[in-house]
């Protein structure tokens, strides 16, 4: 289920303001860090699951307002935001490096060490508590998308930026809300899945590499998708590890995207993109 | 203009090691005129066709791994061993480019990314075979054996003139294909796909020419980059390899002759520059490369063109 948290931000500010964010990665190990510094400032870890994704939402919606805004205009390459998020991969990975330094940080949640008994099956707390907020996060945000009227906008901007801004629909504030949704649901990922794991300037990258593979099984810019996508992910990856050859674990994830893209490149839940 | 700029520039190339004699320039020149064969070859794809290829790092591994395999494993390092890295990747790209090339935008760019990821896991599980996590050491000398040898490379100097040499081949390949009838066709798909296929130019043909060519010359600057370094290991599959060659064409200006030479020579040069700041070098690189990307998205290229044309429009209104 950490998987599919990891994707849903990504295929959000893919789906709703096309850009690929390459510093996802970034964002979610923003969000791992920001619920270090306050655990060691004694906040408890619960209330971090909420504070650090509120801070990190801000940190997305200024790097939409300041940079990726100003290259929505006519003139610049369609190159210029992809490009801007691997230099912000760059500058957030290089400040985590001078803030925290390169060693691996352990983010402490006591609750998550103890077992529950759950149906016959003995799971780990934090298992539980990482399967249970994505099921309610999900829950929420396909309600969200579906039911109220900044959702409906959110999709009307995915599907036709320029008419739905001839519709009055404030095309900027709603890019504004995806990014700020987006890096937020990546931050969240960050804090729950840290305390299984360990947090580190360059745990990013596995974190995007995960996160495409899962956007691009799933359809890029589908939130459904993006749970399919990461549960097949989980799966494939733990059978495949346990049963064919586990150091070859992380390649399954790749040849899955290979197999995807050639025989249904739209992904699985995907959307057909307008050509052009 | 042009000719006087290609003599000019051959002339600067071919005298350098006349005035530079640091052993440490060399390294950073050879490392320039091959970053500026990858953007040259990258540019191909990316600044002609218009398609995100985010796999160019592939090719460069592929060919870096075939050239050293072959003198681990045969003992060979001759001119064999670079037709070899040429062919293997560009039957490699024509394998990944047949199913990849039929795909646009973020899904090329996805498929030809996982392809690099597939590539890094192979070798890190390929044993005694590719060395594994480890690499291979002790790639020989690239050496001729033939009439009048034998003549191994074995000076910076020499790889310097094995690198131009290279430079000037993939520079003259790329504005002979750009400015024929198949670059006309490589702008009118990037223009414009269903309008090009709709009178008439096959796509996918010219789209995989230029795929097969960038590939190939990537794959050549890999061998003679594992001839050089003498070692090879999986990091030349990382993300960053990737991300640094895409960087080098869109710094320079994609889609121009010279916007890749001049952004590969400028990605090589900076971390070096950049040495002085020490932890912070990362940082300023990533900050410098946003910098540009925000005031000039046309690329440095663009940027000197725009300036220009003010300048001479200024001149003129004066007169």
């Amino acid at each position: 289920m950490g998987y599919v948290l990891m994707a849903l931000g990504l295929t959000l500010v893919f789906g709703i303001g096309r850009v690929i964010n390459f510093a996802h990665g970034e964002l979610y190990t923003l969000g791992a860090f920001i619920a270090v510094v306050l655990v060691q400032a004694s906040f408890p870890y619960l209330s971090t699951l909420l504070i650090a994704p509120l801070l990190a939402g801000i940190m997305g919606m200024l790097i939409e307002r300041l940079i990726i805004r100003k290259m929505r205009g006519a003139g610049t390459s369609i190159w210029a935001p992809f490009l801007a998020t691997l230099a912000l991969l760059v500058i957030f990975q290089s400040l985590y490096l001078i803030i925290f330094g390169p060693d691996p940080h352990i983010l402490q949640n006591s609750f998550g060490y103890t077992s529950i008994d759950l149906f016959s099956l003995t799971v780990m707390g934090q298992d539980a508590l990482i399967a249970g907020v994505s099921i309610i996060v999900v829950a929420a945000l396909i309600w969200f998308m579906h039911h109220t009227s900044y959702g409906a906008a959110m999709r009307a901007v995915s599907q036709d930026r320029d008419t739905a801004l001839l519709m009055g629909v404030d095309v900027n504030a709603i890019y504004a809300l995806t990014w700020y949704l987006g890096v937020a649901l990546a931050a969240l990922a960050g804090v729950l899945v840290t305390p299984e794991a360990t947090v580190d300037p360059y745990i990013g990258r596995i974190v995007l590499l995960k996160g495409i593979t899962i956007v691009i099984v799933g359809g890029l810019g589908s939130v459904e998708g993006a749970v399919l996508g990461g549960l097949m992910l989980g799966l494939i990856e733990s059978l495949a590890g346990t049963y064919v050859s586990p150091s070859f674990k992380d390649g399954w994830g790749y040849a899955l995207v290979i197999l995807v893209l050639v025989f249904r490149p739209r992904g699985l839940l995907g959307q057909q993109l307008r050509r052009g | 203009m042009t000719f006087v700029a290609t003599l000019v520039g051959l002339t600067i190339t071919l005298t350098i090691p006349l005035w530079v004699q640091s052993n440490f320039y060399m390294y950073i020149l050879i490392m320039g005129a091959f970053n500026a064969v990858l953007a040259i070859s990258l540019n191909l794809m990316l600044g002609y066709i218009g398609e995100k290829s985010l796999g160019h790092a592939a090719f460069y591994g592929i060919g870096a791994y075939t050239a050293a395999m072959i003198s681990s494993h045969f003992g060979l390092s001759g001119p064999l061993n670079l037709l070899a890295a040429f062919v293997v990747t560009t039957a490699c790209a024509a394998i990944i480019g047949i199913p990849a090339l039929r795909l646009r935008g973020p899904y090329f760019a996805i498929v030809t990314l996982g392809f690099v990821l597939i590539l890094q896991l192979l070798v890190l599980n390929g044993g005694s075979f590719t060395g594994g996590p480890s690499g291979l050491p002790g790639v020989k000398r690239l050496a001729w054996t033939g009439i009048g040898g034998p003549y191994v490379f074995s000076t910076d100097i020499q790889y310097y003139y094995a690198a131009i040499a290279l430079f000037w081949i993939a520079l003259f390949v790329s504005i002979a294909a750009v400015n024929s009838k198949m670059g006309r066709a490589w702008l009118a798909i990037r223009e414009n796909l269903d309008l090009a296929e709709s009178i008439g130019i096959n796509a996918f043909y010219y789209k995989m020419i230029a795929f097969l060519m960038g590939a190939g010359l990537a794959g050549l600057v890999g061998a003679l980059y594992a001839h050089y370094i003498g070692f090879v290991s999986p990091r030349i599959f990382d993300t960053w390899t990737n991300v640094l060659i895409v960087a080098m064409v869109i710094i320079g200006g994609e889609g121009t002759i010279i916007g890749p030479v001049v952004g590969g020579l400028i990605m090589t040069a900076l971390p070096e520059l950049l040495r002085f700041a020490e932890g912070y070098r990362m940082l300023l690189y990533g900050l410098f490369l946003l910098a540009v990307i925000m005031f000039a998205p046309q690329g440095i290229v663009g940027l000197v063109a725009d300036a220009w044309h003010k300048l001479k429009a200024r001149s003129n209104v004066v007169r």
